[in-house]
């Protein structure tokens, strides 16, 4: 009997303390909440800080803008093509609409500058520009991309021979190309606007230190399809996890699109015939256009750079603009999300450079932790509403009325009655 | 004691806290540094040889080939073609949606109707000005003023014209005097010869009534002697002897043989001898009258002339008498010249009024005129217009009017058309024209000669040759425009080409790695890091220098910039993160990678 009664009343005694530590728990609810919004938030804002800084890319006009009053938007646009040989092929004109052509850059440049003229302040663009702080206008790029087999040279016995051989990506650029992609330099630089000389290249980190186990490459010399490029400078990768998935990591070379004819097999549109081999050059295709335009009133960059293009219409775009300024806001991913399921750009099959699928990739993970500091705010407004109403419960009722015994207190005045009696 | 423990137990807790985080913080010093400390690579700049291409780019221009344009009004249906397509002359281009009646028409009808509506309108007006009450004012002032300048005359000549009029006065009067006597005289004279007149005329009428009573008693008329002597006067020399009354005339008695005549030469013994007698003495009498009758003509005639010269006398002393009255009533010398003055004015003011009315009656004309010139040119116009729209209205497609390549769409459906809009160009299939012009420096251009093969070092065109080579308009001294020919049927117009004259290397003070030199919208920078010593360490943060190129071959860079002459500038040649001016920067370890 008195085992069952020891054990009811330790039964009563625990299920009492249990009682109150569940009250005391629920009480905590509200502290706790903050506790993990702020985490949440917190981990979400690093997150997308770190995400955003490591796309410059994407924030090129603010860079651009500098320091003057008329601000710039950064603007790209995608194109389709034909390659003969999959990857290992430059796109080349596909007709009805679909690529832009070489010619069409001229016809971009000429929109580009009327916009320019007319709707802004900035002055024509100075291709030849060195001197001088007047305000300059819009500035372009453009590049396709394609796979090829480059063979490093080496200089052996004084003669040269192919010290090592890589299949890496090339990436075929004109214009101003090196002010949209702020590269890291390891070493020498990237193509000047004006060529210094066709058959020149850089590489990248990946390559370069496959080929040579250095960065310090300049003045170095590779083949492509038999056609000779000295190295003038190696850039460096980024090494993320998006950069990863987005193929950065890959060996990479940068080439003038002018180099293109004479490194690919001049056969398109030509037949091939035993006796007699009539080349004729290929139309490639620009795969990636990219213009930073000043923008006087926003919004209006958007549509001077859309009305510039050739083959573009709001009801049948069949190219792929994009506005890579402010792509990385709140609005603007979440826009690119929603609704979910498969985009305009999965849908239509653009081919996408490696710089845009990170970009892509990026405002994909942007979305997430956008959500999770969206929770992580929500579970913080929680939290305080909580703790307001437990405040205005408490002073709604009696001092004491709501008193939990606390044991600890017990204790203690209990302790204190007995020091009193002795 | 229970409650000092809890506090000192949360006081340890506390402590412990502090202690773990800032082992922490220490702990991850470092990430915490590289987070939000870019790490730089610098360099020093350096004197270096530098070679480089006198490289050039330009776009193709096709210069044979055929601008499309559009159609007042119109509006874009369908564009049959896209970019590269190939057609024939005559092949539709685009088609124009159609029109009935545009709106644009029948506004140009409104105003055609209603512009020749007001040159009707005006055509009936009749615009001219009339002057006549502005030279009925000149005129009236001018005679004011004629006015006003006699009296200024008179009373600037008042005292002459006073003496002058008095001495008249003096004259003249002594004249009158003088043909007041004449005058009395003579009319004295008239009336004594009236009185003799009528005398002879009473002596007369007695002996006529004589001649009379012997008619009525049968005396004979006598006849007149042709040889009557002429010597005797009877009438002065013989007295007056009437005829007795009741004596009659007796005839004269035929031819005697000696008749003895009296004084008179009369025959006493005639029967007429007393009819004769008295109607010779009645001769005498009428002789006499007829004397004394032309003496009274010339007396009369002395008095009437007299009578005019003293009423011509007393008239100038009138009218004497009357300008020196009237020069009294002459207004001042100051008073006269004021209203000649005014007069003036008035004079001048009615002439400029006129001249004023007729200037702006000619810029009324004139504007009318400009206005009818400009309404006629504009219906001129309109109806041109018209014309053009009623005919382009029937067209409904813009065809190709030679054949080649589609170039430059710059239509879509649904855009309006004007005349001037540009549609496309078309550019020959085959024998294309096509050119480029390139920049360079004057020292560059000096190895390119005309008819020379520049090198292609982008593009995809067969050959570029030199046309012509002469100075840039803008920069004629420093740069020439070098226009070429390109070779191949490929070319297209706006293709950007870059070619190559030559190469060259020179010595420069300041060459960087490229990878230094950045660029954004104020030109090309570099960043300059500049050190400094405190007590937690070396503080590095970056200058931005705004640079100008030089030259590159792509690898380096001569750069010409601001404080970069000096030995120890150290310039970044790679950094982890876009820098911004002033920014705290950390180096970094060369080696490490």
């Amino acid at each position: 009997m008195r085992f069952i009664d020891k054990t009811k009343e330790l039964w009563n005694l625990e299920k009492g303390n249990a009682k109150r530590n569940l009250l005391k728990l629920i009480l905590a609810v509200p502290f706790w909440l903050i506790v993990i919004a702020l985490f949440l938030m917190a981990f979400g804002i690093a997150r997308a800080v770190y995400l955003i800084d490591t796309r410059p890319d994407q924030q090129i006009a603010e860079a651009w803008q500098s320091n003057s009053d008329t601000a710039f938007r950064h603007m790209s646009v995608f194109a389709g093509g034909i390659r003969a040989q999959g990857d290992t092929s430059p796109m080349t004109y596909q007709e009805g609409g679909k690529s832009i052509h070489l010619a069409d850059i001229a016809l971009i440049r000429t929109a580009l500058q009327t916009a320019a003229d007319t709707g802004s302040a900035a002055g024509s663009k100075n291709i030849q520009y060195t001197e001088g702080k007047q305000l300059r206008g819009w500035e372009d790029c453009y590049s396709s991309t394609f796979k090829a087999t480059v063979e490093a040279l080496d200089v052996v016995d004084g003669l040269e021979v192919t010290s090592g051989k890589s299949d890496a990506q090339l990436v075929a650029v004109g214009g101003n190309y090196k002010a949209f992609h702020p590269f890291r330099y390891l070493s020498g630089g990237f193509l000047p606007e004006t060529p210094v000389d066709t058959n020149q290249i850089v590489l990248n980190d990946v390559l370069a230190w496959k080929f040579y186990h250095s960065y310090d490459v300049v003045g170095n010399r590779v083949m492509i399809n038999g056609q000779m490029f000295t190295v003038i400078g190696v850039v460096e990768e980024r090494t993320t996890k998006v950069a990863e998935l987005a193929g950065e990591q890959e060996p990479r070379a940068f080439i003038y699109f002018g180099a293109l004819g004479s490194i690919c097999s001049t056969t398109a549109g030509g037949e091939d015939d035993a006796d007699n081999t009539i080349n004729v050059p290929a139309d490639y295709a620009i795969q990636c256009y990219e213009a930073i335009l000043p923008e006087l009133v926003k919004g209006v960059g958007v549509t001077d750079f859309k009305n510039a293009m050739p083959n573009y219409s709001l009801s049948n775009p069949q190219l792929y603009v994009s506005n890579n300024t402010g792509r990385f806001g709140v609005t603007r991913v979440f826009d690119t999300v929603f609704p979910l399921g498969e985009t305009d750009r999965e849908r239509l099959g653009y081919e996408f450079p490696y710089w845009e699928r990170a970009a892509q990739l990026t405002e994909d993970r942007l979305f997430y932790d956008y959500t999770i500091t969206g929770l992580g705010i929500i579970l913080l407004l929680i939290g305080f509403s909580m703790i307001g109403l437990k405040f205005r419960a408490k002073m709604a009722v009696k001092p004491g009325e709501l008193e939990v015994p606390d044991a600890e207190d017990a204790a203690e005045k209990e302790e204190k009655e007995l020091m009193l009696k002795e | 004691m229970a409650k000092g423990s809890a506090r000192r137990s949360r006081v340890v807790k506390a402590m412990v806290a502090f202690v773990a985080v800032l082992a922490l913080l220490t702990f991850f010093s470092n990430t915490l540094m590289n987070l939000t400390i870019p790490k730089v690579m610098g360099a020093y700049a350096s004197r270096g040889n530098l070679s480089y291409s006198n490289s050039a780019r330009g776009t193709i221009t096709v210069e044979n080939q055929t601008e499309v344009k559009g159609l007042e009004g119109r509006t874009v249906d369908q564009v049959k073609v896209t970019n590269y397509d190939t057609v024939q002359a005559g092949d539709t281009i685009l088609t124009l949606k159609p029109i009935e009646e545009s709106e644009d028409l029948q506004s140009k009808r409104d105003r055609l109707k209603q512009l020749e509506r007001d040159a009707e309108y005006d055509s009936r007006t009749d615009n001219s000005t009339d002057f006549t009450s502005y030279y009925d004012s000149i005129n009236m002032a001018k005679a004011t003023l004629s006015d006003a300048e006699d009296t200024l005359y008179a009373v600037q000549n008042k005292d002459a014209v006073e003496e002058e009029n008095k001495q008249i006065i003096n004259e003249e009067s002594v004249k009158e005097v003088s043909l007041k006597a004449t005058v009395t005289e003579a009319a004295k004279t008239v009336e004594d010869i009236q009185k003799q007149i009528d005398a002879i005329d009473a002596s007369i009428a007695p002996l006529q009534a004589q001649i009379d009573v012997y008619t009525a008693l049968g005396t004979p008329t006598p006849t007149p002697r042709p040889d009557a002597p002429e010597t005797t006067e009877p009438a002065a020399t013989e007295p007056e002897t009437p005829v007795p009354e009741g004596a009659t005339a007796t005839p004269t008695p035929s031819p005697s043989p000696a008749p003895v005549y009296d004084e008179d030469g009369l025959d006493p013994t005639s029967p007429t001898y007393e009819m004769e007698k008295l109607m010779l003495k009645i001769r005498q009498y009428e002789d006499q009258k007829t004397a004394l009758q032309s003496q009274l003509e010339s007396a009369q005639t002395r008095l009437d002339e007299a009578s005019a010269e003293l009423a011509e006398c007393q008239g100038k002393i009138k009218d004497a008498q009357a300008e020196i009255d009237a020069l009294k009533q002459l207004p001042s010398e100051a008073a006269a010249q004021n209203a000649v003055t005014t007069a003036r004015n008035a004079v001048n003011t009615a002439q400029k009024a006129l001249s004023d009315a007729q200037t702006a009656a000619g810029i009324t004309e004139d504007k009318a005129r400009d206005t009818a010139e400009d309404r006629d040119e504009e219906i001129a116009k309109l109806k041109k217009q018209i014309e053009e729209l009623e005919k382009q209205a029937k067209v409904t497609e813009i065809k190709a009017p030679v054949g080649g390549y589609i170039y430059n769409i710059a239509v879509a459906s649904g855009d309006a058309l004007t005349a001037k809009t540009f549609v496309t160009y078309i550019i020959p299939e085959t024998d294309r024209v096509c050119s480029v012009s390139f920049k360079f420096s004057s020292q560059a251009a000096q190895s390119i000669r005309v008819g020379m093969d520049l090198e292609i070092t982008s593009g995809f065109i067969q050959g570029c040759t030199v046309q012509s080579i002469k100075p840039d308009p803008d920069n004629p001294r420093a740069n020439k425009i070098v226009k070429c020919m390109v070779a191949g049927n490929d070319a297209w117009p706006g293709e950007e080409i870059t070619v190559n004259a030559g190469r060259g290397n020179d010595n420069y003070k300041c060459v960087v790695p490229s990878s230094a030199v950045s660029e954004d919208n104020n030109g090309h920078f570099i960043y300059v890091i500049v050190g400094s010593s405190t007590p937690l360490g070396d503080k590095y943060t970056v200058k931005r220098v705004d640079v100008s190129i030089e030259a590159t071959d792509g690898a380096a860079t001569a750069i010409k910039g601001e404080g970069l002459d000096k030995y120890d500038v150290m310039i970044v040649v790679r950094a982890e993160k876009p820098l911004e001016d002033g920014q705290r920067v950390r180096l970094e370890d060369y080696t490490s990678k």
